[in-house]
């Protein structure tokens, strides 16, 4: 067997500089011929405007319709036929990029990225397709009982001007409705041409080629366009509260139960209180998953963990958890009994000296892939911490401390504050509707 | 020139293809594919068995699912009782792991840091022959794997895939999705879970391959010690012989629940995955539907008629299905998306289509194959489904066979398969709910 030794990634990779502002991180792998790349901007939500939270991810959506020098069509049959993909996305904070292509063609693709970003002219005609389209999916998820239990959910933890509050499907089809061409045009203006990229990649790199296409591709972008101010807006108080969303012909209802925790990832406690949800529910052999799944055979899925501490929020603890309407009171039960049990009497050495071993293995088969690699290392600067973090990282869980993790706990889960939010073909009192 | 390839004496070297070497053990006929490469400190182990959904009947479909949640409910030396339970033992240390069925395989894989091959490597023996198949094991898993159903029932897709499976085929077991029946979950008896684990668990209905970090001596030796115990079958694995009849005409099926989502699925009958034929339905697949290029994709969803487009034509070891799915937005009629889809493949069957296009389909394979190596489960994955259909050697030499179809192959296939005889269109359709 080769050596096994832990890898340090941060002296396998590579970080330059091509433009001011500009961040390239490289990591060559085994993947051989092809290369995987991840980037982002700012440029999310919170930069969209006051009355309509729609507008970067609209914005996103439009910029493979079209740019000044290709029309659509054009730029589409350029990258399907180097079997290349380009795909944006855009969350609270930052808008996206990926690509996936093969080595010989990455300048190529990169020069494409480069001109959608640059100058998408976000033709009327295919956005009032694009719109119809939206629409038409927010229609869909509305029958998704996960997705509105859990827009419930965050609506009852967060206030609407909060970057993790999400707004239900109606809602968004009214800001997209309104939305128009103009609109679009404008925040491209106000937000995009940024030079302060973060850009990773991993595969077969060529680390010239790419330091030099990016540096002539984004020549345009200029550094520190747009600033990032703190968010000054906090979670709700809570109180303990139930929400039951009725959805008829549903076979199986999800519940999400939690509350707001009011820290960052950067706070001390935020480690412990993560390796505490681990053991709730954060494997296959965590307590929610070994009892109320594998014991009481009530559920097929069951998790808990922290959610919207990305970018410096305030996040929130969840347990989630889906169950037959005929089955839901007891499953709540279950699940309700997890979460109190934790509290009361904590995590054992046992279960902390094993899901330390469970974060030790898994960053090493996460770690295994060009595509893991590229988000591992994107995720990590996105956050703002530098590269040796990722190599910190295993040894900093592994000094955290049972009397830590168990006053995470206590401090953390309150069971005073939990809001709990069903959906499915359950009536208010959590009986099954009538069918 | 060539490296020669050399196995200990339990074993017999089989064949190499694109750096995969297969082997046989031969006391008891497992067969065992290696790919070495040391990238990365992590392995991939994955034990496919060569049985499915297509090998249960009335009466116990589902079978095969149910019991492969079962195989993580003990085994002799890997339980409960001595502490040594397989979620503890390998998810606990990282592994990324898990099960899953299908028509023609069951597949049971782990990627984990290569320290711990060695138990990967003995659960997966220990399991093959000697898992408890308890009934109270059954009691509890069966509602897990019920609400697993009841998961899937959310989804309008899943209902009408089913219903098209169940439509398009009449005697074939495609017929039965491999969830089952619901009544049959709830009352499969745990001798009849024990028999189809008697009967098709055996090393020599098994495919053990290894991709990533390990030595493959000491690996051979690790497999003759736990697999090499094992005996092969007494009996032989049973034939399904069960073959669809031919279909007399075109068929018909309407889903209709509460809700808003409005999708259309037209499904064609194709061959075996052995065909010959089966390359040249990938482009003709990919032609129509894959990308923001294909000829669907400009007429559906850039018009505003659909919102998603979905082709399938994944080739099975029976006679599989040539597939298309699309979700349309709320003005639209699934008569007129249907009309659209069968001029497109008239259009096809009368004009042919382009060499441009089948070039495009073709580099579209050569680039996935190449970023499909990215990451040694991806490997197992795709060598697990071409042993479904009968042959790893399916995935090792697509390629190859991508890049010989010719425009001429691809109107030839069009016009044999997209025939309206045989085909089956499903509907979902929306109804209005009575509850607020």
């Amino acid at each position: 067997m080769k050596d096994n030794t832990r890898t340090t990634l941060s002296k396998r990779l590579t970080e330059s500089s091509p433009l001011e502002g500009m961040r390239l991180v490289t990591v060559p792998t085994n993947l051989a011929d092809a290369i995987i790349i991840h980037g982002s901007l700012p440029g999310g939500d919170i930069w969209s405007p006051k009355d309509n939270p729609c507008i970067s991810m609209l914005t996103v959506e439009m910029l493979d319709e079209g740019t000044a020098t290709y029309s659509k069509n054009e730029i589409r049959e350029k990258l399907e036929s180097l079997g290349a993909s380009i795909e944006f996305n855009s969350d609270s904070h930052r808008m996206g990029f990926s690509i996936r292509c093969l080595k010989k063609d990455a300048s190529a693709v990169i020069n494409l990225l480069a001109l959608e970003l640059r100058e998408p002219v976000f033709p009327a005609k295919d956005f009032s397709v694009v719109k119809a389209r939206l629409e038409s999916q927010l229609d869909e998820e509305l029958e998704d009982t996960k997705y509105r239990a859990e827009t419930k959910f965050l609506q009852k933890l967060y206030p609407k001007n909060h970057p993790n509050y999400r707004y239900d499907g109606a809602a968004l089809k009214k800001f997209i409705s309104k939305a128009t061409r103009q609109h679009l045009v404008a925040f491209h203006k106000a937000t995009y041409g940024q030079a302060d990229a973060i850009i990773t990649a991993a595969g077969d790199i060529d680390l010239p080629m790419l330091s030099d296409t990016f540096k002539k591709a984004f020549a345009f972008a200029k550094a520190k366009k747009i600033n990032l101010e703190q968010n000054p807006i906090k979670a709700f108080e809570t109180k303990r509260d139930t929400d039951v969303i009725s959805v008829p012909d549903k076979a199986s209802a999800d519940i999400y139960i939690g509350a707001p925790i009011g820290i960052t990832k950067s706070h001390p406690d935020y480690y412990p209180l993560l390796l505490g949800f681990s053991i709730l529910g954060g494997t296959f052999f965590a307590r929610l998953m070994n009892n109320v799944r594998e014991k009481k055979g009530l559920t097929y899925r069951t998790r808990a963990g922290l959610g919207g501490t990305d970018n410096n929020l305030d996040g929130y603890w969840y347990a989630f958890a889906m169950f037959a309407p005929e089955q839901f009171i007891k499953g709540e039960e279950a699940v309700m009994f997890e979460i109190e049990n934790i509290v009361k009497n904590g995590v054992t050495v046992e279960e902390l000296h094993t899901h330390k071993e469970t974060v030790d293995g898994s960053f090493k088969v996460a770690l295994a892939s060009a595509q893991g690699m590229a988000s591992v290392l994107l995720d990590n600067a996105e956050q703002g911490r530098p590269h040796e973090f990722i190599d910190a990282y295993v040894p900093m869980i592994n000094k955290i401390t049972l009397e830590e993790v168990n006053a995470a706990i206590q401090k953390y889960i309150r069971l005073d504050n939990i809001v709990t939010v069903a959906a499915g073909s359950i009536d208010k009192d959590k009986n099954p509707l009538g069918r | 020139m060539s490296k020669k390839i050399t196995a200990p004496k339990e074993f017999s070297y089989v064949q190499t293809s694109d750096g995969i070497d297969e082997f046989r053990l031969d006391s008891n006929g497992l067969r065992v594919l290696f790919f070495e490469d040391h990238a990365a400190p992590v392995v991939n182990v994955m034990v496919t068995y060569h049985v499915g959904s297509r090998n249960e009947a009335v009466g116990f479909t589902g079978a095969t699912h149910l019991l492969e949640h079962l195989m993580f409910k003990g085994s002799k030396n890997f339980n409960k009782k001595n502490k040594k339970q397989i979620w503890n033992l390998l998810e606990a240390r990282g592994a990324r792991m898990n099960a899953t069925t299908w028509f023609d395989r069951t597949n049971y894989y782990e990627t984990i840091p290569s320290e711990f091959l060695e138990d990967a490597l003995a659960i997966e023996a220990d399991r093959m022959r000697e898992a408890y198949i308890r009934e109270e094991d059954r009691a509890s898993e069966m509602t897990v794997v019920r609400n697993e159903f009841e998961w899937g029932e959310n989804s309008p897709f899943e209902a009408l895939d089913k219903n098209i499976w169940a439509t398009a085929y009449q005697a074939h077991p495609y017929h039965h999705s491999t969830i089952g029946w619901r009544s049959d979950i709830e009352n499969v008896s745990i001798k009849r879970l024990k028999e189809f684990y008697d009967t098709f668990y055996w090393p020599n209905n098994a495919t053990l391959t290894l991709i990533g970090d390990f030595d493959k001596e000491a690996t051979f030796s690790l497999i003759t010690k736990y697999f090499g115990k094992h005996s092969r079958s007494k009996h032989d694995i049973p034939v399904m012989y069960t073959t669809e009849p031919k279909q007399e005409g075109e068929r018909r099926v309407t889903v209709s629940r509460t809700g808003q989502t409005r999708i259309i699925g037209i499904a064609h009958k194709t061959p075996e995955g052995s065909h010959s034929d089966i390359h040249a339905l990938q482009v003709l697949s990919s032609i129509l539907g894959r990308g923001r290029t294909s000829r669907l994709y400009k007429l559906l969803i850039d018009t505003g008629k659909a919102t998603n487009i979905m082709p399938w034509a994944m080739p099975l070891h029976d006679n599989g299905l040539f597939m298309l799915y699309l979700t349309l937005t709320p003005n639209t009629k699934h008569e007129d998306v249907e009309a659209i889809v069968i001029r497109q493949y008239e259009d096809i069957k009368k004009k042919g289509v382009t060499a441009a296009e089948v070039a495009k389909a073709q580099t579209q394979v050569v680039a996935d194959m190449a970023l499909a190596r990215d990451g040694y489960y991806n490997i197992a994955s795709a060598l697990n489904e071409s042993l479904a259909l009968g042959d790893w050697t399916f995935y090792t030499t697509f390629k190859e066979k991508i890049l010989k179809v010719t425009p001429q192959d691809v109107a030839r296939v069009a016009c044999t398969y997209l025939d309206q005889s045989q085909s089956t269109v499903g509907y979902f359709i929306p109804k209005k709910s009575s509850t607020k």
